[in-house]
């Protein structure tokens, strides 16, 4: 016991500066908002009026107090189930073919890196371009090869906005997936192909029989990550491209909290929908973290 | 012989299908790249061009931007309407980028003074709380920055930190400091701990086994860990963009995303700042390529 005492002692006097940072610099915070969610605001500046659970009741209940939050709701969850679909579809074709051992295997991988090292609003600021209603060149590609008369507004059309966020999203986002799942394809042994290939099972067999279930594993991790990503991340995005228009189309939970906080400055309610949001987050990260536990891989597959 | 040749001939099929997929996703992985570098050297009357020209002739590329971003100095081939597009907010791009540099820089110097020794403590000893602090940290980070910012905003106004560098820094090291010490803790759970009992025996200090074996040892989870840290700090956007003001502390992230808000704006430049911007990461991952293959799924254990 007093060893233990010890090392606890050892211990947290190394970690204790790092703990500093988090603490200060990310819990309290977190702890704080919960203090300005239960405050009036009027203006940016507090009432001083504490006003408790109202700004929660409120947006829940009050459409015309809050407009707008169920609608938002409803854009968050229909680009987090698309992203998390595209990206994880895509980048496990990717790591299939990086797999074949072809001539293009090397240059998928590495050129992977691109995406991956862009800082994600910067890869907006690029799409931006590439969207561009007047100038912009997927307008052009699409003009040049007849698809189109005219250009037109990619970012401000209703039915489009959505998906071209997701395009870009998706284009920042599959090259850390593609890894992940390129080291769990590398951990299942070449023999097992073999065996299956001996006994005659076709490319789709062996994909249904063998890998998914081989990847099963990872394949979990990957998918709650991407929630926990796509549920916030396309923020950068929204802002570049969109700014949560046209009309409400693009404005999802992220945004609308961004919109409340420092365009309406009504920062109680701002940050009673952030928690809101970081409630459903906790969910995965629970998910993620403890259930799935990404170090705890290897200690299940060692006690198959 | 049939058989086999039936055989031989699905594979051909088979591969004909990957190259085909793999050329595909290769240019949508490639061409925006391609295509703001290009435009960041053409000239910005080329650039209205319908439709645009998708490999630039001799007669239409120039420098002029780049020119601009670091000088101020607007081309002087223009006409008084392109002028007007060189907002001075393009001045401010290279400053910006100097304020990332510097700002990732101090964060990831932290992060290794402090990320280094937390991830091997977390990896080598069993202490009071430990899975659960290391648990609480993690879950911290993942929480949306969007929920942060917003005290974070209340708190720092208050505290008169709004719009400095330090504040910046010291956030940063607050968010990368958790997958530093994460992806650390994995790497060092993978070198045996026999090279430091040695060193203990041998009467070796617990700062001088730190320097001399164990970094050493752990040289490249470090430098995976401090990459990411570098390249989260560089390229966070929701932080930056809401607690600066000015250039005194404006990153080019924040920087950028006004620049790319503006109606009027040269095009050509923005593509320029955008190529500078997202340089320093882009070299770093090239050079560093093994690395950061590593670091993506160190902690994942498969």
């Amino acid at each position: 016991m007093k060893r233990y005492t010890k090392t606890s002692i050892f211990a947290y006097s190394i970690i204790l500066p790092s703990l500093l940072f988090i603490f200060i610099f990310l819990l309290f915070p977190l702890l704080y908002s919960i203090s300005i969610s239960f405050r009036g605001y009027k203006y940016g500046v507090p009432t001083g009026e504490i006003v408790w659970f109202r700004n929660f009741v409120d947006i829940f209940t009050k459409e015309t107090v809050a407009p707008g939050f169920y609608e938002s709701l409803l854009v968050t969850l229909k680009f987090t189930v698309s992203a998390v679909i595209a990206v994880v579809v895509i980048s496990l074709t990717i790591a299939l073919l990086i797999k074949e051992r072809c001539i293009t295997s090397t240059w998928l991988k590495y050129s992977l890196l691109l995406p991956y090292a862009i800082p994600g609003v910067i890869s907006a600021v690029v799409w931006n371009w590439i969207y561009d209603a007047n100038f912009g060149v997927l307008n052009g590609v699409l003009f040049k090869l007849g698809l189109i008369k005219d250009y037109v507004g990619i970012t401000s059309n209703p039915g489009l906005a959505l998906w071209a966020i997701l395009f870009a999203y998706v284009w920042k986002f599959v090259p850390a997936s593609t890894y992940i799942f390129s080291a769990g394809l590398a951990t299942i042994p070449d023999s097992v192909y073999e065996a299956a290939q001996m006994d005659g099972a076709g490319t789709f067999r062996t994909f249904f029989k063998i890998t998914i279930p081989s990847l099963m594993p990872v394949l979990q991790l990957v998918l709650v990550m991407q929630t926990i990503f796509a549920l916030v991340m396309h923020f950068g995005l929204v802002f570049v491209l969109t700014q949560g228009g046209p009309g409400s189309r693009t404005r999802t939970l992220a945004w609308l909290v961004y919109m409340e906080s420092f365009t309406y400055t009504r920062f109680g309610r701002g940050t009673a929908m952030a928690i809101i949001l970081a409630l459903i987050m906790v969910v995965f990260i629970y998910v993620y973290l403890v259930l799935l536990n990404p170090e705890r891989q290897i200690e299940r597959k060692g006690g198959r | 012989m049939l058989l086999l040749s039936t055989i031989s001939r699905r594979k051909k099929i088979k591969r004909v299908i990957v190259i085909c997929l793999s050329v595909i996703f290769l240019i949508y992985i490639l061409s925006p790249i391609y295509w703001v570098i290009i435009s960041g050297f053409q000239k910005e009357a080329a650039l209205e061009d319908r439709p645009p020209h998708f490999i630039p002739k001799k007669e239409i590329v120039t420098s002029n931007h780049y020119h601009f971003l670091f000088t101020g100095d607007i081309p002087p081939d223009s006409t008084l309407m392109l002028q007007s597009m060189y907002t001075m907010s393009g001045t401010l791009v290279y400053p910006a980028i100097i304020n990332s540099l510097i700002i990732a820089l101090f964060v990831t110097f932290i992060n290794f003074m402090l990320g280094f020794p937390a991830g091997h403590v977390f990896a080598r000893y069993r202490f009071w709380a430990d899975k659960k602090i290391f648990l609480l940290m993690l879950a911290t980070r993942l929480l949306p920055s969007i929920s942060i910012v917003i005290p974070m905003y209340i708190l720092l106004n208050k505290a008169g930190l709004l719009d400095t560098k330090f504040a910046l820094i010291c956030i940063y090291t607050a968010i990368t400091l958790p997958f530093t010490i994460w992806i650390l803790k994995a790497y060092f759970k993978n070198i045996p701990p026999a090279f430091e009992e040695a060193a203990r025996i041998d009467g070796c200090g617990y700062f001088k086994m730190m320097a001399k074996v164990v970094l050493p040892l752990a040289m490249p989870g470090i430098i995976a860990a401090l990459i990411f840290a570098f390249m989260t700090s560089y390229g966070e956007f929701v932080f930056a963009t809401i607690l600066t003001q000015t250039i005194a502390s404006k990153t080019q992230t924040a920087v950028l995303a006004a620049l790319a808000q503006g109606m009027s704006t040269s095009r050509g430049m923005i593509a320029a700042a955008a190529t500078l911007s997202f340089l320093p990461p882009l070299v770093l991952a090239v050079i560093f390529r093994k690395h950061v293959l590593a670091g993506v799924c160190i902690n994942l254990k498969i």
